[in-house]
């Protein structure tokens, strides 16, 4: 049993670093292509005709905007603004990736229990994810105002010393803009592990009971390795989906107070829509889009080699 | 051929065995103990029927008082102001649609990409990836611009596509990760039987790939039910416009009606809410009558 | 269950899903007839599309209906908040799919405001339209480009003090109307045990409102030509002394604990409702929030009253932001005259009175209006003796310079900056705004 579990995680994946599998299924390349066609035509066409603003002064306007060779990238790297936005999105990415994947996997492992609530719980701790940017940034703002519910519920509990201008104070403002995110997404993370672990069989945990494994024994040798696929996707996820992130800094902090939580994202929107500068805000997007492949190329190539070794 | 005799085992499932395990105070313990995480946990839900099952001066004057006398006016509002009989009909259409062809679509593609180790189905597999990380903002003109050609504005067509093609990355990422995972052994058995690539997906490798389907329907779905920008571009203002857009259009530059809002948020998300549970304990089922490793 | 029941299952299924679909696709709302718009409307006076924002959208909806009987031209109107109509305007506008009536920011304070859409030629000219001459001369200012009227206001609004009666009352206070009476009348309050002033400036928004109000009395009466002087970089924000003044006012505030505690994380909408409750005393806003306001109190518009804020020790100096909200006609429009006639009828003095009367707010055309609502009254004798002016921003060259208001403006109240780096910073983004 476990050597046929194991064997397939190894020989299945794609990708150079499998190359030395001989064994090929012939599944035909023509069962790709309804897919490659929505994904050109929604996707790939329209990003690659727009991406060429990037290089241009476009304003938004009708007719041809001029070209401006790299001057929008040059001004990217050299405005201060856009770093501090940058440091903020990677704050976000790796804060936000970390502790959410940890919280998702301890649900998951939680709810995939005996308990009797836990079809209940599962769509509890799930609820979150359902609601939009706007309806959570409203609910938040009101919960982390200064002598909102959040204060009032550390004061009745004597720990008054802990209050804070959640979103006000620019020094805690990040902090409560990530904790907001991960309330609203652990629920995907665990959703994600709780797939993954229909395919840890409960046999492999119960002959290394057996065995004398002790819980958390059986955690880290037995369920943790075989959830590696699930690790995978949920880490690459959150990362791609935090490096990304926009609506709730909008509808939150609007960036603020100040520059505070303003990301990537936020200054490109702003860069279109409020100074009506679509060529260097798509110049913006086109970096953001490099940084966030470049994270998830390293970041899959880690943990295809951690999938791999289990 | 079928996917319970694969599994070859006639062990019934562990959890029958542990659901009918005595109550015993530890037991007792943390089940409680797990509810008053969760209720601790869904404490903006309370905040968020507060808004919805209040009047405005009531909401001022007592925010987080219990709702005894509920303004049940608001939901009756939302419905009938946001006209959001039709706009549930709207989005039931698009999601539906667009999760059926992203299921079908994008389970196939990653097939492929997950069993070909070649060097074309790596690249073909990052193409996909790299949808997940660029930016919508980046094709959204051009988009538009066809389907104003195609004369597909203001229509489910326009939406439906974009919406399939926009959540394809994802589903190709979730299949084909859980794909790499699962053994050949099963399909490689059905093309012994004679069976061709596609029936063989079909019968054996699609109904084991369950829980992976009900993670892409239920994460595609709540992305496409939830989605607003778009929508309002291809079909705001006309009779197919979707919840969101029917729901923020309550909104204004210097005051909301946050009452109507809430309530018709709390009638948008109703329906999703109870596709997603009834969606896990359907795919803890496809469990424990199929995979058993 | 056997593969064979589910194979037949997944069949029946099949079968049922492409019934559905075929029945469907055929059903309206997946392809476009011809001219889906009009299916139900008589087609004899044609039709005018509207892209309006959420506000217009709710005062315009009984006037549309009574022109579409007056008449038979069907307008087809879509909504969107102003925040998203923006960002879609810009991509319709390229695309040429724009309505034949737009809603447009006033000056240039958006990518799609009147004078930056007039210059890049996107609108029609209507300054041939009998309506022109009722532009008060706040508005002409701001509909303006090159001497062509663009824009048409279908209403006003100001930015007024609201306060709480019963709060002001118990503290047996009298309305200010100079700025030592507005310090003094603060001080009673906090002595009260009341937050004097809300200041939900979360996100910069209702901050903004304040630069506004007490530059239209410290600023514009004294130097009516100001923009002309910014633009031309005679002067910049920087070294224009009436400009420090108006942040200095503020500090004050700020300084004597005036404002509410935490101001930068309280939201708006928590701001009215403490001043609708009694924790605080008044909030400064735009009267298009006023409904919002008197919706937080059982009592209604009755438990506020509104003044204009007063900036100087000179009561007689005060004067009043007003905006207008603009509607302009597409250049690309099909058919520009049904948008004109449309634009004709609306500005008749009774659909202007309807119009304000059902939104609460100040008519866009000076044509002798009787409002039924007495909440902006005490603000209309300054409108009467024209002490009012536009907000400071729309003449501004684009939004950076309001965006970087509003963002280093939350840091200057924080103490993080000095008003000379702030007017500085904002004097830079003039600066890039005219190149």
């Amino acid at each position: 049993m476990t050597v046929t579990l194991r064997r397939p995680a190894v020989a299945g994946g794609p990708g150079p670093g499998h190359r030395r599998v001989r064994r090929r299924s012939n599944v035909p390349y023509l069962l790709v292509v309804p897919a490659l066609v929505f994904y050109a035509f929604v996707v790939l066409v329209p990003t690659l005709t727009g991406a060429g603003y990037a290089f241009t002064d476009w304003a938004g306007r009708r007719g041809t905007p001029g070209f401006v060779g790299l001057d929008n990238f040059t001004e990217l790297f050299s405005a201060p603004a856009a770093r501090s936005a940058l440091r903020n999105t990677l704050i976000i990415a790796v804060s936000t990736t970390v502790v959410q994947t940890l919280i998702g996997l301890a649900l998951a492992l939680a709810l995939h229990s005996s308990l009797a609530s836990r079809n209940v719980l599962r769509t509890m701790f799930f609820a979150p994810a359902l609601l939009p940017p706007v309806i959570i940034g409203f609910l938040w703002q009101y919960i982390l105002t200064p002598a909102g519910p959040l204060n009032d519920a550390l004061g009745s509990v004597g720990l008054g010393g802990l209050t804070q201008n959640w979103l006000g104070d620019a020094s805690v403002a990040l902090a409560s803009v990530i904790a907001v995110i991960i309330w609203q997404n652990a629920g995907l993370t665990m959703v994600i592990y709780l797939a993954g672990l229909q395919g840890v069989p409960p046999e492999l945990h119960e002959a290394a009971a057996i065995d004398g494994a002790g819980r958390w024994q059986r955690l880290r040798n037995v369920t943790l390795p075989l959830l590696a696929p699930a690790t995978t996707i949920a880490l690459s996820l959150t990362l791609i989906g935090s490096l990304k992130l926009f609506d709730q800094v909008y509808v939150m902090t609007n960036g603020g107070p100040g520059y505070a939580t303003e990301t990537l994202s936020v200054v490109m929107y702003k860069e279109a829509f409020v100074s009506g500068r679509y060529g260097y805000s798509t110049a913006i997007a086109l970096v953001l889009t490099m940084i966030v492949f470049a994270f998830a190329l390293l970041q899959l190539r880690g943990l295809r080699r951690y999938e791999v070794r289990q | 051929m079928s996917a319970v005799e694969v599994g070859g085992t006639t062990t019934a499932p562990p959890r029958v065995r542990h659901g009918g395990r005595r109550w015993t105070l530890p037991r007792i313990g943390a089940e409680l103990g797990m509810l008053v995480v969760a209720a601790v946990f869904l404490f903006p839900f309370y905040v968020f029927l507060s808004v919805a099952l209040k009047t405005p001066a009531d909401l001022a004057r007592s925010p987080l008082a219990f709702p005894t006398d509920p303004a049940l006016a608001n939901f009756a509002d939302a419905w009938e102001r946001g006209d959001l009989g039709t706009a549930m009909v709207n989005s039931v259409v698009v999601a539906g649609f667009s999760v059926l062809m992203l299921v079908a679509v994008g389970s196939l593609a990653a097939y492929v990409l997950a069993r070909r180790g070649s060097r074309l189905s790596y690249g073909l597999y990052l193409l996909f990836l790299l949808g997940l990380m660029i930016p919508l903002q980046l094709g959204m003109v051009p988009l538009y611009q066809v389907m104003r050609d195609l004369n597909l504005l203001q229509t489910y067509t326009s939406l439906i596509i974009f919406e399939v093609g926009h959540q394809l990355p994802l589903a190709v990422f979730l299949y084909a990760g859980f794909l790499r995972a699962l053994p050949k052994e099963y399909e490689e058995a059905a093309r012994v039987d004679g069976a061709g690539p596609l029936s063989a997906f079909g019968r054996v490798v699609f109904p084991l790939l369950r829980p992976v389907t009900g993670t892409v329907v239920i994460l595609s779905a709540i992305n496409i039910w939830n989605d607003f920008l778009t929508p309002l571009l291809y079909v705001g203002g006309s009779p197919q416009q979707t919840l969101p857009v029917a729901i923020f259009a309550f909104r204004g530059e210097f005051a909301s009606q946050w009452q109507i809002i809430f309530a018709g948020m709390g009638i948008a998300i109703l329906p999703i809410l109870v596709v997603y549970f009834l969606l896990q304990k359907y795919v803890i089922k496809g469990f424990a009558s199929g995979i058993k490793g | 269950m056997t593969i064979d029941a589910r194979s037949r299952v997944r069949r029946t299924a099949t079968a049922t899903l492409a019934a559905t679909l075929t029945t469907a696709l055929t059903a309206c709302g997946f392809v476009n007839t011809d001219d889906s718009s009009t299916e139900d409307g008589s087609d004899d006076g044609g039709t005018v599309t509207a892209y309006v924002n959420t506000e217009q959208n709710a005062g315009l909806a009984p006037l549309v209906e009574a022109y579409q009987e007056e008449t038979g031209t069907t307008v087809d109107i879509s909504s969107a908040n102003t925040d998203e109509l923006n960002q879609q305007l810009r991509v319709q506008l390229t695309s040429g799919t724009a309505a034949d009536l737009i809603r447009v920011s006033p000056g240039n304070s958006s990518p799609v405001a009147a004078g930056v859409l007039g210059r890049e030629g996107e609108l029609a000219d209507l300054t041939d339209a009998a309506w022109t001459a009722d532009l008060s001369d706040d508005t002409r200012a701001l509909a303006e480009v090159d001497g062509q009227v663009l824009a048409f206001p279908v209403s006003r609004n100001a930015i007024v003090m609201a306060y709480n009666k019963q709060v002001f009352a118990d503290a047996g206070l009298e309305v200010p109307t100079t700025w030592s009476e507005l310090v003094a009348a603060c001080q009673a309050l906090a002595d009260a045990g009341v937050t004097p002033i809300a200041a939900p400036f979360q996100g910069g928004i209702y901050f903004q409102f304040w630069v506004y109000a007490l530059a239209a009395t410290l600023v514009y009466p004294e130097n009516p030509d100001i923009d002309e002087q910014l633009a031309a970089g005679e002067t910049t924000l920087a070294t224009n002394a009436a400009w420090g003044e108006v942040f200095a006012r503020i500090a004050e505030l700020r300084d004597a604990g005036f404002l509410s505690e935490g101001m930068l994380g309280l939201p708006p909408d928590q701001g009215l409702q403490s001043v609708a409750t009694g924790e605080s005393a008044m909030v400064l806003l735009v009267s298009a929030g006023l409904p919002q306001l008197h919706g937080y109190s059982d009592q209604g518009a009755e438990a506020f009253d509104v003044f204009a804020l007063p900036a100087s020790d000179d009561a007689a100096s005060t004067h009043v932001p007003v905006a207008p909200d603009f509607l302009a006609v597409n250049g690309a429009a099909e058919d520009p005259d049904a948008a004109l006639a449309f634009l004709e009828f609306l500005a008749q003095p009774e659909n202007v009175e309807a119009y304000a009367n059902e939104m609460g707010v100040l008519p866009g055309l000076d044509v002798g209006v009787s409002l039924d609502s007495a909440t902006l009254d005490p603000i209309e004798p300054l409108l009467a003796e024209g002490r009012s002016v536009g907000y400071a921003n729309y003449l501004w060259p684009n939004g950076d310079v309001q965006q970087t208001m509003l963002q280093s403006g939350q840091e200057w109240l924080d103490g993080a900056i000095e008003t000379a780096d702030l007017l500085t910073q904002m004097d830079a983004e003039y600066a890039r705004g005219q190149s």
